[in-house]
């Protein structure tokens, strides 16, 4: 009875010349071991579920669970993580699952040439996410600050409570909206410009959901770079650099990574 | 035969991903968000024999980032760490109305998408012709 039918969960794809060490690790439900299956010079990294819980109807019910969604999603990530410290590595995408591992194989197979053009492309590389967050208050008083007209206006509504002076105190408040605006977005053009010039490859994100983040104020910028393994410490440098320039915007720079090329394994979507 | 690409050198690699304590190491100090948009949104997507279509994960990501509309949901779940901190006030986001529009119209075209019981790697029409 406590045969349940096993399927593939496949985590990415690898040389099969790599060297893997997965021994400590565990697949996605937490028990089953990790195991490569091998074809014709590619290796899938995977392991077995339980089509119960993986299968179309258990996947279903699961995605609806955040607290799931989370749990599996760190795990995906911790095995292609740790296979990016020894190989270069294509990252699927969460919640592939084939029903043997014939059928694994029969993916190596089919999609030969796509992996390996990947794999080619993230070769010694790894992936690098940058974030620049920015305090609006922080970026309305340079505005300000940077700007003669909107300063000098700035003063003239100064302690005044006229219906004029609050007009005059209306229209300003949009003219520094923008003009944050314009500073925030050349800041962000400048850091992402900056760093690109030191990456393989770049790709601009959509700016972050602030709660499921946990962030405050402005995200300028989300971004990815795909940076070769030598370069990887002049990126982070580079990044922080940045950051200071930009003191005066309240600007945060955040580097995280290194990540499996998540961003660059794929044809452009 | 396509030769394969060349393996980085174990030492090498090793040696940038563990040096230096990072700003942000990535197993630490992950957002669930940075996790989600890389794991749930990119990786080459290959069609497993396990259909969970491609509309589903699609849904579940915009859920995610409309998370704000459905807080007490979340809450349900247990998500609540913004909770925890009362300086997450969410508020002026240069992008985030735009953002939330498109997202908008997207849930809406799929929810359209879903209620016609077709699936985005099927036509929804028949081919004319023929």
């Amino acid at each position: 009875v406590a045969d349940t039918p096993l399927g593939r969960y496949a985590y990415g794809v690898v040389p099969s010349a790599a060297r893997l060490e997965l021994e400590d690790l565990r697949g996605v439900d937490g028990a089953h071991p990790l195991e490569v299956v091998e074809h014709d010079g590619l290796a899938a990294i995977t392991s077995a579920v339980e089509l119960t819980e993986y299968g179309a109807d258990g996947l279903k019910r699961h995605l609806e669970d955040l607290a799931w969604v989370d749990r599996t999603a760190r795990a995906h990530d911790a095995v292609l993580h740790r296979a990016l410290a020894t190989a270069a590595v294509v990252p699927l995408r969460m919640c592939t699952i084939f029903e043997s591992e014939a059928q694994v194989r029969a993916m190596l197979e089919r999609e030969r040439d796509a992996l390996r053009a990947a794999l080619e492309r993230v070769s010694g590389r790894a992936e690098w996410g940058v974030k620049v967050l920015a305090d609006p208050e922080a970026l309305r008083a340079a505005a300000v600050q940077r700007s003669p007209e909107l300063a000098r206006r700035s003063a003239e509504v100064e302690g005044e409570s006229s219906g004029r002076a609050y007009l005059a105190r209306k229209g300003l408040e949009q003219s520094v909206v923008d003009e944050s605006r314009r500073i925030a977005g050349d800041a962000a053009r400048e850091v992402h410009e900056a760093l690109s010039a030191h990456a393989a490859a770049a790709r601009v994100l959509p700016a972050q959901h602030r709660e499921l983040a946990g962030y405050t104020g402005d995200m300028l910028l989300n971004a990815a770079y795909l940076v070769d393994a030598e370069r990887a410490d002049a990126i982070r440098a580079l990044a922080q650099e940045l950051g200071e320039r930009h003191r005066d915007l309240g600007v945060i720079v955040q580097v995280t990574g290194p990540w499996a090329p998540y961003n660059f394994a794929g044809a452009e979507r | 035969v396509t030769e394969l690409p060349e393996q980085p050198g174990g030492e090498r690699t090793d040696a940038v991903h563990r040096r230096a304590a990072p700003l942000m190491t990535h197993t630490d100090a992950t957002s669930l968000a940075d996790l989600l948009e890389r794991v749930l949104d990119k990786g080459i997507v290959i069609a497993g024999d396990i259909q969970i279509n491609l509309l589903e994960i699609e849904l579940l990501t915009i859920k995610l980032r409309l998370i704000i509309a459905s807080v007490d949901r979340a809450r349900e779940m247990g998500i609540d760490w913004w909770e925890r901190d009362p300086s997450l006030s969410g508020a002026g986001d240069l992008r985030s109305e735009d953002e939330n529009r498109q997202l908008r119209e997207r849930v809406e075209r799929l929810e359209r998408q879903l209620e016609d019981g077709s699936r985005p790697q099927e036509r929804p029409r028949e081919e004319g012709g023929g």
